[in-house]
């Protein structure tokens, strides 16, 4: 493990901590607290372990010194001797050995208690350590369950704003790695006594055996310590070299294995080769660097041990310390040293957990999303008109992107709504009537009651939303089309297909109903998403309907098709539909015109066109453009296109991401999707800047051609 | 008219088949694992040497502390001055060990570090370079995320099975035979038993890195299930949250978490007692005993030595405690060669030809008795599609969902060759033709238009890397999208993609039309399903269109009522067949199918009864 161990030393802090230590530790202690018990015994036996560590190199020394002392009689007398010293801190010095060692049977027999209690000992403290090993593993897995499990049901039901901002791969990172984080930190706090004690301990005896030695094994700690900061900074800085250009390695491969049909058509393989080439050799290159900075490390670590070795032996010498007090001292330096060591490294990591568990603590503070009240009732069936009284909102506060919205549908009724993007449309219908957030001002009313009073479960199986971006789970088509009514049966699902002309799409498919949908269906079309989505929501049969541009993707033909089955569904629900096409726009009972967060007109096709207003100037912008007469119009007469304001800012590729080791899972390669609500603020400035110019220029080159569509 | 490349006059290089070069080297997915060494063998041999000497002087350097020890009590009892002369010289032998170590270690770290990323960087491009060759039959059947995954991952995970895994096992394994050997020269008996009793160690190890090894890769694949489940929810949310199936969801992510607290949980068990251990303990503790009662009965001339053979027990103790995690690496490792090589190794239904052939690309293009069906799969797409598209013709093809349009048009680009039937070129077959050749001849413009992260001048020269910038300027003006691009501040050197600017769909669109234009195919497919929802962007692309179709043969796929008309033949589609073929006065005259479609295309009503036909209400008036 050692690079991996390595490379975790020097992660690079890329969050500032936002609450201290103090604060961090105690919300620790909610977790902590729930294993207090295994904690404590995990820490026991790491102590004992430790204790048993500091003990044998003593029994060896009382070997090797009781086979110097004459006056040595049994293994006992050596440890009593030991422990006398000890109460009354004078160390018998030289114990000089005057005849040879008589060879006897008895010296044997005498020598076998320290042989064994030796043996005993390194099995003892094998048992301890690898008791618990096994404590913390369950402790740990125990532990890491909760926490993700926590984590995840609060950000499950946390604001929708915080998730829409957030992008999924960092969320994801919450509930995977920091919390994994969190967990290495406990652990590490575990080891972090222990090692304590075993420095505290060494350092004791040390002491005891001689005060030279011990100060002298003292100056190994600065020298471990600076070391540690000073390769610690290069380390990082090479280790985020590394990232990055690994980073760019991979979005490089990404890219040639998702783009491989455009490289292969344009015969480019080589080229995109090549370019893979470069950059692999710059990650090699930054490697090499890491290579060099270990080439420091590990020897330097050595050598400062031998070192130490070198400086005792020296010193026990000027000091006639028996052989066995050397050997003590030589290797109780070792115990002392190699505990500072680790303590150097374990700094980082905990530092480390720190900033993850600052995340969570983050989430588990984030606001929630809005709640049922006390006593909420679920949504009465029966009247499925629904009102929007005086609805004004915000995502951000005073950016308002509704006024003062008015308006009644009946039950039953079919209303379109049309407008520029951005115009407030998706809010309008998939945000606020959907609850996903609460509007700041007004109310909206499904029969009686206004939805803030009612569950919203039963809110939310009376709704039924169709978005504009397709979204389907990895499972079969079937699994996606049952998922919001899990107790339908696969025939439903077939006559639903059937009755909304899904099941042409479907079919098509390699294995039909049973295509299993990677990636987010990778192998679809767009269009083939898309109508899964409708059926999806047509399976759960909702009474109220929301369909956002749900037929967009699709291609004209499909789409007459599906729309001319739709209608026989829309009939028995109250409908909204956020049209994009004329077709749709004219099954209507009614259209909602909104302009710039408010509404503008209200009526049916012909009164709005009779009233030659908005809608009038979007029907001739959007809604006729296919026939075959405006290709009289050229382009130069056309608005130069600019970019779409937003969308011009380049996009922030959040630190770590970009350079983070994609998972072996799906979802690394997905380039950062513009977030659409952001979008369409800035749109909305755009749009009323730059758009009415062109809309009129359009509706002058119409009119100079004189209404040539079939149906006017 | 068709030239079979001779070996004397090669017109084309198509470059070397580079699976064939790999798998014909290698052979086999543990050869290619192996082949680091054979790859830089000096430098693997030399950074080995170098451990062998570093390991040899940091093993003495221990053992002269037992001399040391040794000398010191020799010169109590005799009383002579503690730092004689052979405590000095053995002092200056310890530091000379210690520099050597110093240097011994640190250069042979360095220099398996660094020839094992060079191995890294060779396997990963070989990996990436033989990939990117197999046909869009691999592609198909294989998760791009998990492909990548590998390709970097996995690459990573060979590494370190030779550095640091590999270099520490070795090292390991000096350390033994080393140890072994100083402690024979103080005592053969414990070298002995200390020798025997390792090879012993390393099976035993062996054996418990391979149980421990599929509990550490099922909780890699637990944590990416993880992930993989929490990304979907969170990309997902409002559907979740409409649909109310939270509970659900949190449900799926605590079943997964539950699984992989299990996994760990065995996994700690597992490594908990890790009893091999114990044979180091019982042989140092014996040692131990052993070397006291040798001392008293004379066989040791003094402590020093028990001193030594101690600490090299415990030294070895110390060290070898990371060789069961190694070998797990080492396991990893060769299972991930394994892996890759089998995607390496995949058998490609497309095969390059013996001798690739030309063609005359100014003739007939001929469908003959064509059938399909995508490798893996049994559903056909295709059945017993004939047609003939004469050269410079305007083709547009037509058909419901799943009619086969599109896979028309990737048979044409030989990403796939057909089940069944030819495609030819003026006679000659398609699939005898290197598809280097067949696709610098071919273009497409797909429906999903995929563009490179980079800029835009790079994505427009993409198909001509050597293009000049008036070339670039002047592909981009008669793609309409010159302006434009003018207009940003950046111009052509704007970076587009996930580090840059975002371009509308239509401006995609256009982007790829002009990176087209620059590739002057002689046959164009156009993929031009989704019809654009504004007008500006409606008219820029039938422009851009216009001047991509001009003066050569070209197949769309479309339901613009305008290119319909506009061309000189249309093919009807329906299930993977050729309903009919004619102009779209013909079709509206006789083909139901096509008057039912027509019909259904929203700019049926402006077109109104300008035919014979009335296509509003269907049939003829």
């Amino acid at each position: 493990m050692g690079h991996g161990r390595a490379v975790r030393m020097f992660q690079e802090k890329t969050h500032k901590r936002a609450r201290s230590t103090k604060v961090l530790v105690s919300s620790l202690w909610i977790y902590i607290r729930r294993y207090l018990t295994p904690l404590i015994l995990s820490t026991l036996l790491i102590l004992f372990y430790s204790l048993t560590a500091l003990v044998n190199p003593i029994i060896v020394k009382s070997g090797l010194n009781a086979l110097n002392d004459l006056s040595y009689k049994s293994f006992f007398y050596g440890i009593g001797m030991f422990f006398t010293q000890l109460g009354t801190g004078e160390f018998v010095q030289i114990q000089k050995r005057v005849d040879p060692i008589p060879v006897g049977a008895q010296q044997f027999q005498q020598l076998i208690p320290l042989t064994i209690a030796f043996l005993a000992i390194t099995v003892i403290s094998w048992v301890f350590n690898s008791l618990s090993t096994r404590v913390t593993a369950k402790m740990n897995s125990q532990m890491l369950h909760d926490v993700r499990g926590d984590l995840y049901r609060k950000l499950s039901y946390s604001d929708m704003a915080y998730l829409k901002n957030e992008q999924s791969g960092n969320i994801t990172a919450r509930v995977t790695s920091d919390t994994t984080e969190l967990a290495t930190g406990i652990h590490l706090l575990t080891m972090l006594g222990s090692q304590i004690i075993l420095i505290i301990g060494a350092f004791t005896l040390l002491m005891l055996q001689s005060w030279v030695i011990g100060l002298i094994s003292l100056a190994a700690i600065p020298i471990a310590f600076l070391m540690s900061t000073v390769l610690s900074k290069f380390g990082r800085r090479i280790v985020l070299r590394i990232r990055r250009s690994f980073g760019s390695v991979s979005g490089k491969m990404a890219e040639g294995i998702s783009g491989i049909a455009v490289a292969k058509s344009f015969n480019r393989e080589e080229e995109l080769a090549t370019e893979l080439r470069e950059l692999n050799q710059k990650h090699y290159n930054y490697s090499k660097q890491f290579g060099m900075l270990m080439m420091f490390i590990m020897p330097t670590m050595s050598a400062l041990s031998y070192l130490l070795f070198i400086v005792i032996i020296y010193a026990s010498g000027g000091l006639n310390l028996p052989p066995g007090d050397i050997y003590l001292a030589v290797n109780l330096s070792q115990q002392f040293l190699f505990p500072i060591v680790m303590l150097a490294m374990i700094f980082p990591q905990m530092e480390t957990a720190f900033g993850a568990m600052d995340r969570i603590i983050d989430v588990f503070e984030a606001k929630p999303a809005v709640a049922d009240i006390e006593g909420a009732r679920d949504l009465m069936e029966g009247d499925d008109s629904v009102s929007f009284q005086n609805v004004s909102f915000a995502y951000v506060e005073d950016n308002y992107v509704l006024r003062n919205i008015n308006f009644t549908a009946k039950s039953g009724e079919l209303i379109a709504c049309v407008g520029h993007t951005g115009a407030g449309k998706t809010t309008l219908f998939s945000s606020l009537l959907t609850r996903f957030y609460d509007v700041q001002e007004g109310s909206i009313l499904i029969g009686s009651q206004d939805i803030r009073t009612v569950s919203q479960s039963s809110l939310r199986q009376t709704i039924g939303l169709v978005t504009q971006e397709p979204f389907l789970f990895s499972g079969t088509v079937m699994e996606n089309i049952l998922y919001g009514a899990p107790n339908a049966t696969e025939e439903d699902v077939k006559n639903i297909s059937k009755m909304i002309n899904a099941d042409q799409f479907i079919e098509a498919l390699p294995n039909g109903y049973d295509t299993v949908v990677v990636e987010g269906g990778k192998k679809l079309s767009s269009g083939q998403r898309q109508i899964i989505t409708i059926a999806r929501t047509m399976l759960a049969d909702p009474r109220i309907l929301v369909l956002d541009e749900a037929t967009s993707r699709l291609d004209a033909y499909s789409e007459s098709l599906v729309q001319a089955a739709q209608r026989e569904l829309f009939k028995t629900r109250t409908t909204f539909v956020i049209a994009h096409r004329l077709s749709t726009i004219r099954d209507a009972d009614r259209i909602m015109v909104i302009d710039q967060g408010k509404l503008a007109e209200v009526g049916t096709h012909d009164e709005l066109i009779a009233k030659d207003g908005i809608y009038a100037d979007l029907y001739k912008t959007y809604y006729i453009h296919q026939g075959l007469e405006d290709i009289e119009l050229s382009v130069e007469e056309l608005e130069p296109e600019t970019l779409e304001k937003e969308l011009q800012k380049p996009m922030v590729v959040p630190a770590g991401m970009a350079a983070a080791m994609p998972g072996p899972g799906k979802g690394s390669m997905h380039a950062r999707k513009p977030d659409k609500k952001q979008d369409k603020k800035h749109l909305q400035e755009m749009k009323k800047a730059g758009k009415t110019e062109e809309v009129k220029k359009m509706k002058k080159n119409q009119k100079r051609k004189g209404g040539g569509m079939g149906h006017h | 008219m068709t030239t079979i490349i001779q070996d004397e006059k090669t017109p084309h290089d198509y470059g070397e088949d580079i699976q064939k070069k790999i798998s014909t080297k290698y052979k086999t997915a543990n050869r290619w694992f192996w082949s680091a060494f054979l790859r830089f063998p000096l430098r693997y041999l030399i950074g080995t040497i170098l451990m062998a000497a570093s390991t040899y002087a940091s093993t003495k350097a221990i053992a002269l502390i037992g001399d040391v020890i040794g000398i010191i009590q020799r010169n109590i009892e005799a009383s002579v001055p503690i730092f004689s002369a052979d405590f000095i010289s053995t002092i200056n032998w310890m530091i000379i060990y210690v520099v050597i170590t110093f240097i011994g270690i640190g250069s042979s770290i360095y220099i398996w570090a660094d020839t094992s990323f060079r191995v890294q960087r060779d396997m990963r491009q070989e990996f990436y370079e033989v990939i990117q060759d197999h046909s869009m039959a691999f592609f198909d059947v294989n998760d791009s995320g998990v492909l990548l995954s590998q390709g970097m991952n996995e690459i990573n995970a060979i590494r370190m099975a030779f550095h640091p895994s590999f270099r520490n096992l070795l090292n390991s394994f000096f350390t033994i035979m080393i140890t072994s050997a100083l402690i024979w020269q103080y005592d053969w008996i414990i070298g002995a038993a200390l020798a025997s009793s390792f090879v012993f160690y390393f099976i035993i190890a062996w054996l418990y890195a391979a149980r421990v090894g599929p509990i550490r890769r099922k909780l890699a694949t637990d944590q990416a299930d993880l992930s993989a489940i929490s990304q979907e929810m969170f990309r997902g949310v409002d559907v979740v949250r409409s649909f109310d199936n939270h509970d659900k969801e949190i449900m799926k992510f605590n079943n997964k978490s539950e699984e992989y607290a299990v996994d760990m949980k065995r996994e700690g068990y597992l490594s908990a007692f890790y009893w091999p251990t114990l044979i180091t303990i019982v042989i140092t503790a014996v040692a131990f005993g052993y070397g006291l009662f040798s001392v008293i009965n004379g066989r040791y001339l003094n402590v020093g030595i028990l001193i030594s053979v101690v600490g090299l027990l415990l030294n070895l103790n110390r060290q070898h405690f990371m060789i069961p995690s190694h070998l797990i690496f080492l396991q990893a490792g060769l299972q991930n060669a394994k892996r890759l090589w089998n995607l390496m190794d995949f058998n490609d239904p497309l095969s390059q030809p013996e001798n690739p052939v030309e063609a005359d690309w100014d003739n007939d293009v001929r469908f003959n008795d064509v059938s399909f069906s995508y490798p893996g799969t049994e559903k056909e797409v295709l059945k017993n599609v004939t047609f003939s598209i004469p050269s410079g013709a305007r083709v547009a093809l037509i058909g419901g969902p799943g009619s086969g349009k599109s896979t028309i048009l990737k048979l044409l680009l030989r990403l796939y060759d057909p089940s069944y039937g030819s495609i030819q070129i003026d006679g000659t077959s398609v699939d005898s033709m290197h598809t280097s050749y067949v696709r610098s001849n071919v273009t497409m413009v797909e429906q999903d238009i995929f563009l490179f992260s980079d800029t835009l001048r790079a994505n427009i020269a993409f198909a001509k890397p050597d293009a000049t910038d008036e070339e670039i300027k002047l592909a981009a003006e008669r793609a309409q999208i010159a302006t434009f691009i003018e207009s940003l501040p950046e111009k052509y050197m704007t970076v587009i993609g996930e580090r840059g600017v975002t371009l509308s769909g239509g401006q995609r669109q256009r982007v790829a039309i002009a990176r087209s234009l620059l590739s002057e195919p002689k046959l164009l497919l156009l993929d031009d399903s989704t019809s654009a929802v504004d007008i500006k962007t409606e008219l820029r692309l039938r422009y851009a269109m216009e001047e991509l179709m001009k003066d050569r043969t070209s197949i769309v796929v479309t339901q613009r009522l305008t290119t319909l008309v506009a061309s000189d033949l249309i093919i009807l589609m329906k299930r993977g067949e050729v309903v009919d073929i004619g102009t779209h006065s013909e079709l509206l005259q006789r083909c139901p199918d096509y008057q039912f479609m027509c019909q259904h295309l929203p700019m049926s009503e402006s077109l109104g009864e300008c035919e014979d036909v009335d296509v509003v209400a269907g049939g003829r008036k």
